[in-house]
């Protein structure tokens, strides 16, 4: 009982660019929840819409909190709020203990909190990658070119607890800060262009059902 | 988590820091009376582990036990896992709304009420006040303006913030319709600004806790924005009722632009603008 598969990408500057190109080359995401974390205003831009036009997915941001991420959809992080993944959980109606009052399941929740900025970025990317690390289900994380460290450490966290860490290849990175901090914490699974990354990424998770 | 090759990785650490929550968030309600028992786990846990490094201890059964024994520690855990970072006029969209489409129904009124639930540290309260006093309305306006955590309210008494967040909030205040200069109501003083002394004598900030307490009076609008993001639904529906009770007829709840009422609350409350999350509450049904 492990669930879909679960891809969450960050960046900050170059980062759209890189993440439209994974899209392109991804296809379908099959048993996939993805998520993806970008350096963004807090006020609201046309990013779900510029990504649409990339995707062979539904691409949508959560208009309520908790919002349960749709598999073979990516949930894109509002601008002004970090955005942290959980798996879903159900009140149980008699609890066998007070203690325990809700049954984790293996979907995927997305959870908005107005908490303190991470390296002036809300949403950061460390604290959504941090949060993946937590999930039941089988994690990859993706850092993408990114103009401070935001995401690096997530990326340790993530590898410590058995995920996956890929990162855009530094050459070919807008501004290399986070996947060079990456590089000197973790070894990565994967680097790649961002191509490279989407076609790792179609036959690397969502194939189990 | 579960790694893809199937090997055990540190899940166990993961599942037992959660059975400790657990337990932590239950000791909590049964002893002091604080009921994060549902507010989603993702956020609420994050938080709880922030303040476990924030004091050094090694474990959230470290912390539970100082917790239970210590005030002080209770009060500023109380602060961490309720803050939120905001600014004055956030979402300036929803305060132009209210500015044209609320605030002038609540003029029709002798006395007006407004309760701003989950306040934090204010800035929302003050904003509200800024929009009655523009209306020439203050002077008849009460805003009853709530939070659980007393260090935040001690902040929002204080009426004092950084100088540096009273950009975005002049910004703020703009794109919400206001056309006086925003540095009316404030004044400057080193790195700090002090609201205006109009806005603060209207303002009575007290201690209340949706997931505990109940209504307390009657009022004409509601606002209380992010903080069903903490929510389960289970709590989201207890507070949509004490909303409900708490308005009068015509009167207009106001959530957060990232938050929906739950099917229950849907029934109860009518959309005025579905995408600012301003309702009306629908007195036709009993919850």
């Amino acid at each position: 009982m492990s669930g879909p598969d679960v891809v969450v990408i960050g960046g900050s500057a170059g980062g759209l660019k890189a993440l439209r190109a994974i899209l392109d080359s991804w296809g379908t995401f099959g048993n996939t929840v993805a998520v993806a974390v970008l350096h963004r205003s807090p006020q609201s831009s046309p990013l779900a819409e510029v990504l649409r036009a990339h995707a062979a997915m539904p691409v949508c941001e959560p208009a309520d909190s908790p919002w349960d991420c749709p598999v073979g959809g990516l949930t894109l992080a509002p601008g002004g709020y970090h955005l942290l993944v959980g798996n879903t959980r159900t009140l149980v109606p008699e609890a066998p203990t007070p203690v325990t009052l809700y049954e984790t399941g293996s979907g995927v929740r997305a959870h908005l909190t107005l908490d303190a900025p991470v390296f002036h970025s809300r949403p950061s990317i460390d604290v959504v990658f941090t949060s993946a690390a937590e999930l039941v289900n089988s994690v990859t994380v993706v850092l993408l070119s990114c103009a401070n460290e935001d995401g690096a450490r997530g990326c340790e966290i993530v590898k410590a607890a058995g995920g996956r860490v890929v990162l855009q290849d530094p050459a070919t990175c807008e501004v290399p800060t986070a996947v060079d901090a990456a590089q000197r914490l973790v070894e990565p699974d994967h680097v790649a262009d961002p191509a490279g990354i989407g076609r790792w990424l179609s036959t690397m998770v969502g194939q189990g059902r | 988590m579960i790694p893809p090759g199937g090997q055990s990785g540190s899940a166990q650490s993961g599942e037992l820091a959660q059975i400790e929550a657990e337990a932590f968030f239950y000791t909590v309600f049964e002893h002091l009376g604080y009921d994060f028992r549902h507010y989603s786990d993702a956020s609420r846990n994050r938080r709880l582990a922030r303040f476990v490094d924030n004091h050094g201890f090694s474990s959230i059964s470290e912390a539970q036990g100082r917790v239970l024994r210590d005030n002080d520690l209770l009060a500023n855990f109380l602060s961490t896992m309720t803050v939120n970072v905001t600014e004055m006029f956030r979402d300036p969209e929803v305060f132009r709304k209210i500015r044209t489409e609320v605030i002038p129904r609540l003029a029709t009124y002798p006395r007006i009420r407004v309760w701003v639930a989950g306040c934090a540290t204010g800035e929302e309260a003050y904003s509200i006040a800024i929009l009655l006093a523009e209306a020439d309305l203050l002077d008849r306006a009460t805003i009853f303006a709530t939070d659980i955590d007393t260090e935040s309210l001690r902040v929002a008494t204080s009426a004092i913030y950084h100088a540096d967040t009273m950009a975005g909030a002049t910004r703020n205040y703009q794109a919400s319709g206001g056309v006086r200069p925003f540095s009316d109501w404030y004044v400057a003083k080193y790195d700090r600004c002090i609201l205006s002394p109009e806005l603060r004598p209207r303002i009575e900030f007290f201690s209340h806790n949706l997931a505990t307490d109940s209504a307390f009076g009657e009022f004409n609008l509601i606002l209380c924005r992010n903080v069903f993001i903490y929510f389960e639904q289970t709590l989201q529906r207890r507070a949509e009722r004490i909303f409900w009770d708490s308005l009068s007829n015509f009167g207009n709840l106001v959530i957060g632009p990232r938050e929906a009422l739950t099917g229950e609350g849907s029934t109860l409350f009518t959309p005025l603008d579905r995408r600012l999350g301003i309702y009306v509450k629908n007195q036709h049904v009993r919850p």
